[in-house]
């Protein structure tokens, strides 16, 4: 009777390990499931548009900007006021005088912040960094946020006599 | 409880389960399908959207030239005119750029110096969504011999 129960418990504890297997397979392969659905359903929406967006933005932006005639600047340029800024950065008084007695330099920032703000501001506010710079010399900066991850960048450089303008646009995710 | 009885209870029982792991799989893999499906169809009009904008921003009609040579990235503001002028006026006009526009609304907006818009091509639909892409432009005056910073706006109704 006794050898009987004995053999009783040892099976009953037998199938209740068989069944603890049987659970522990299940979880396992539910966890598993749910990883793979909810790595294909949080998926990154689709980057075409993005990607192809910024880069326009950041070439075009530069291009159009620099080639743009200044309203009130004797017919002259952006990217020539710019030129005019770098190779006259130290020497204020000789620099290109706008209408209102504006130099150069200045005319220059003030558009700039205005075109972005009439841009990649105004279409969702977009980060972005511009700089213009010489060797050794920033001569204007204009940024929108902070451009940490992603980014489009487009570069232009116009020849001064102050060495070479590199123009500087990034367009930030 | 006879033991035929029970095996019944068993196997009703295994069956039910079954059943249950079944339907769970049908609707993870039903919702699964849904979510690829609803990400294809997203590209696939973001791919329209930009193939619109791309037509839209290089159209031929539109470019600026210089002794006959294209000028990159530049719309003639004369030739925008008239082209805006025509498709206003005879709306008969716009099918034959709805191969290239589709359900779109094309905008040209100039930004500087003075703000002036001009509206190109505008075909909706009922759809709710719809993809905006800017794409930044010079505008040359010919009249003036200057150019103007201005933007293709165009509205894809998908």
């Amino acid at each position: 009777m006794i050898l009987k129960i004995q053999h009783m418990q040892k099976a009953g504890r037998h199938a209740q390990m068989e069944i603890m297997g049987l659970a522990v397979i299940m979880i396992l392969v539910s966890l598993g499931m749910l990883f793979i659905i909810q790595f294909n359903l949080n998926k990154e929406p689709s980057t075409l548009k993005k990607t192809f967006t910024q880069t326009q933005l950041a070439s075009n932006i530069l291009g159009s900007f620099l080639r743009t005639t200044a309203d009130a600047c004797a017919g002259n340029s952006i990217g020539e006021l710019l030129k005019d800024c770098a190779e006259n950065y130290n020497t204020p008084n000789t620099q290109l005088r706008c209408d209102a007695n504006e130099r150069s330099c200045d005319y220059t920032r003030e558009t700039i912040a205005s075109m972005f703000n009439s841009t990649l501001i105004a279409w969702g506010n977009q980060s972005y960094y511009f700089e213009a710079r010489i060797p050794g010399q920033p001569l204007m900066k204009s940024f929108n946020g902070r451009c940490t991850g992603e980014k489009e960048s487009k570069q232009n450089y116009i020849p001064t006599d102050a060495g070479t303008l590199t123009i500087v646009l990034d367009i930030c995710s | 409880m006879p033991r035929a009885q029970l095996k019944m209870a068993e196997t009703l029982g295994v069956i039910f389960v079954f059943l249950i792991l079944v339907i769970f799989g049908f609707m993870f893999y039903a919702k699964f399908q849904r979510a690829t499906f609803k990400t294809v169809l997203q590209e696939e009009q973001e791919k329209r959207s930009v193939e619109v904008a791309q037509r839209a921003f290089s159209l031929p009609e539109l470019q600026c030239a210089a002794n006959n040579i294209m000028i990159d990235n530049c719309i003639d503001i004369l030739k925008l005119e008239a082209l805006s002028r025509m498709l206003q006026a005879d709306s008969a006009l716009q099918l034959i750029y709805y191969d290239s526009f589709e359900s779109s609304r094309i905008v040209v907006k100039q930004l500087y110096p003075a703000r002036q818009e001009w509206k190109l091509y505008e075909r909706t639909t009922n759809s709710s969504g719809s993809l905006f892409t800017p794409l930044p432009v010079s505008l040359y005056d010919p009249v003036a011999k200057r150019y103007n910073m201005g933007v293709v706006e165009v509205t894809y109704y998908p």
